[in-house]
């Protein structure tokens, strides 16, 4: 009898102290991230400029899918879309489009509106706010200012491969393996040969939003990514890594819009170099990847990959996997703001523009 | 002389002859020489005029730099359209552009002959047809190809259009003018070259450029390293001799400033082409 009173006490002990225990201790379960769909939009082949930005509300962003370009807003409003003809330039901030010999170029805003119009000869192209042509022979760049006239010009010595800028600086590579810095006056404010591999050329270029540190993948046989910090006014070269990547075409990379990692395609996926620690992790994608987009706030990268079987992935900085899915298409892109993720996606005649917001739960 | 030319400027780029064997790259002929102008920018290359021509490796080569007309990887268009650059001996590349697309998107090294694409419309080029220039990584400078290419057997010789003086942003053509004022000139050649196979006028300037002025030498200038400056295809001599000349986007050949003092003045051009054919021109002015 008093075994079980005592087993009971016991019970009734241990069971009381653990109600009181979850009660006053309680941790909540961690929150799971997750993407949670926002809404879907078809992209129409061709609206005509102004038929749908009255709709629209707020900034717009801009979207190419293959041959399919134009604007769309937060909430799914497409403000203007259009199939394109030879060439295609967009940013957030307008748009050029161009037939194969131009005779003038004109810029426009989101909106449709010209900008102005050029006759400097050789391909137009957007970078966010400024505007650049190529000339006809690949080897000079000049810059307009927001009403066209030319605010510089520069030939380089040998083909243009790579191009980057920020809003201060131009990075130019070069095939015969040259790197140039220009500046908003056009002269030259860095001219580097990076070296060391048995055929130089530059096959990708990046500058961070601030200006300190530009990137490089370069050389063929081998090689290598090389990051270049400014110090004392000069750069200099503060890392470097010798790759097994063997790319013979443009390499993307950028640095994420709070300069704080470099992003950069290398062999079987995409490299993060980390400028603080000055460190590299690899994110295994399979190659070609299409599109990136990262989120700093929560050190997330977004990878679209297409090497037959596409797959959107996510992973963190450090490059751990979080997950993967399939995906469907003939032509993808991908590009976020803040936490929300748009996907375009065009298969066979349609094209659609997907919202995916990170959320916790 | 084209054999000493030749290996004149090997030895001073430092390759040796032995170390190429160029073919046509194309059976098309010539529409721009070295240096002619192309959409306002000089072309560093020759162009083959045609459509649907195959086009192949000059040389063995293996493959450097391949992009599109559109490539989703940069944001920096392709004026060039598709552009091959293969790596040959001696640090020479060679630069296919121009292009509509590649025959073999894959392929990582290109026998001598090796089919690389079809010549047509694809990038900023005023005619259809695609482009082929040489790179020299040691001299970091284009190489006119013809020097490196056989002959064709072209018996036309160059035409020279016009020759004029230029001052203070004023022109003289010689011809028309028989008095000018002294002071520095710069002399500027408007001249074409006649392919045997091209219908119309080969833009772009002859191989070998001479002035004298009462029979002293100008320039003595031959198109074969150059380099593009200011919009503008500058060409450097082989031996350290000679002069400097450049061609603008319009494909008039510039002669550096030269000072002309009061008296007569006889100005002697002679141009020559690849293959030899030359032609020349005399004009007697008076210097007041």
């Amino acid at each position: 009898m008093e075994e079980k009173t005592r087993v009971r006490i016991t019970v009734a002990g241990t069971s009381i102290i653990g109600i009181v225990y979850f009660l006053l201790f309680a941790l909540p379960l961690p929150k799971q991230l997750s993407l949670k769909p926002m809404w879907v939009s078809a992209i129409p082949q061709a609206m005509e400029l102004g038929g749908g930005a009255a709709a629209v509300k707020g900034p717009l962003l801009s979207f190419r899918i293959g041959e399919r370009y134009g604007y769309f807003d937060r909430n799914a409003g497409i403000a203007f879309a259009a199939t394109r003809g030879y060439g295609i330039s967009i940013s957030d901030a307008g748009y050029v489009s161009w037939n194969m010999r131009p005779d003038t170029l004109q810029f426009k805003d989101p909106r449709g509106n010209l900008l102005f119009a050029s006759s400097e000869q050789g391909y137009p192209f957007m970078d966010e706010e400024r505007r650049f042509v190529v000339s006809s022979n690949q080897e000079g760049i000049s810059e307009l200012d927001n009403k066209g006239s030319i605010l510089w010009k520069r030939d380089f010595p040998s083909l243009i491969t790579a191009f980057a800028s920020n809003k201060d600086l131009t990075v130019i590579g070069t095939m015969d393996g040259q790197l140039f810095a220009i500046d908003h006056h056009g002269q030259v404010s860095l001219s580097f040969a990076p070296g060391g591999s048995r055929i130089p050329c530059i096959y990708g270029c990046a500058i961070s939003p601030d200006g300190k540190n530009i990137a490089a993948t370069s050389g063929l046989d081998k090689q290598r990514v090389l990051v270049l910090e400014k110090r004392d006014e000069a750069y200099r070269v503060t890392w470097h890594r010798w790759t097994d990547s063997d790319f013979r075409r443009p390499v993307a990379m950028s640095f994420t819009p709070d300069g704080r990692e470099l992003v950069f395609e290398t062999s079987g996926g995409l490299g993060v170099y980390d400028v603080a620690s000055r460190k590299a992790n690899i994110l295994f994608a399979r190659d070609p990847v299409v599109s990136s987009a990262a989120l700093p706030n929560r050190k997330l990268l977004l990878a679209l990959d297409n090497d037959g079987k596409p797959s959107i992935l996510v992973a963190s900085y450090d490059g751990r996997g979080y997950f993967s899915f399939p995906y469907s298409a003939d032509e993808a892109m991908l590009r976020n703001e803040g936490d929300s993720v748009f996907f375009g996606l065009r298969k066979n005649d349609t094209a659609s523009l997907l919202r995916l917001d990170f959320v916790e739960e | 002389m084209r054999i000493r030319g030749l290996s004149l400027l090997l030895a001073v780029i430092g390759i040796p002859a032995a170390s190429f064997a160029f073919d046509w790259p194309g059976n098309a002929p010539v529409a721009v020489e070295f240096g002619g102008p192309n959409a306002g920018s000089p072309m560093p290359g020759i162009v083959l005029a045609g459509t649907g021509i195959d086009v192949r490796a000059a040389e063995a080569g293996e493959l450097v730099f391949e992009r599109g007309a559109d490539d989703a990887h940069t944001k920096l268009p392709s004026a060039t359209g598709e552009t091959l650059v293969l790596e040959g001996a001696d640090e020479m590349s060679s630069v296919y552009a121009y292009l509509p697309g590649i025959a073999d998107p894959g392929a990582r090294s290109f026998a001598a002959g090796a089919l690389i694409g079809k010549a047509g419309p694809g990038g900023f080029l005023d005619q259809d047809g695609f482009m082929f220039a040489l790179f020299d990584r040691k001299s970091g400078r284009w190489v006119n190809p013809r020097v490196f290419l056989p002959n064709q057997g072209d018996s036309k010789a160059p035409v020279i259009r016009k020759v004029s003086l230029e001052s203070k942003g004023k022109l003289w053509i010689l011809g028309d003018s028989k008095i000018i004022p002294q002071g520095s000139y710069s002399i500027i050649l408007d001249v074409a070259e006649q392919g045997s196979a091209f219908a119309g006028l080969v833009i772009g300037p002859p191989w070998y450029i001479r002035v004298l002025a009462n029979g002293q030498k100008v320039v003595e200038a031959k198109t074969e390293i150059a380099e593009v400056k200011g919009g503008a295809l500058s060409f450097y001599p082989a031996s350290g001799k000679g002069q400097e000349i450049s061609v603008d986007s319009k494909g008039s050949i510039h002669i550096a400033s030269q000072a002309f003092s009061r008296g007569k003045l006889l100005i002697e051009v002679l141009v020559r082409d690849f293959e030899g054919n030359e032609r020349s021109a005399a004009w007697s002015l008076l210097i007041e």
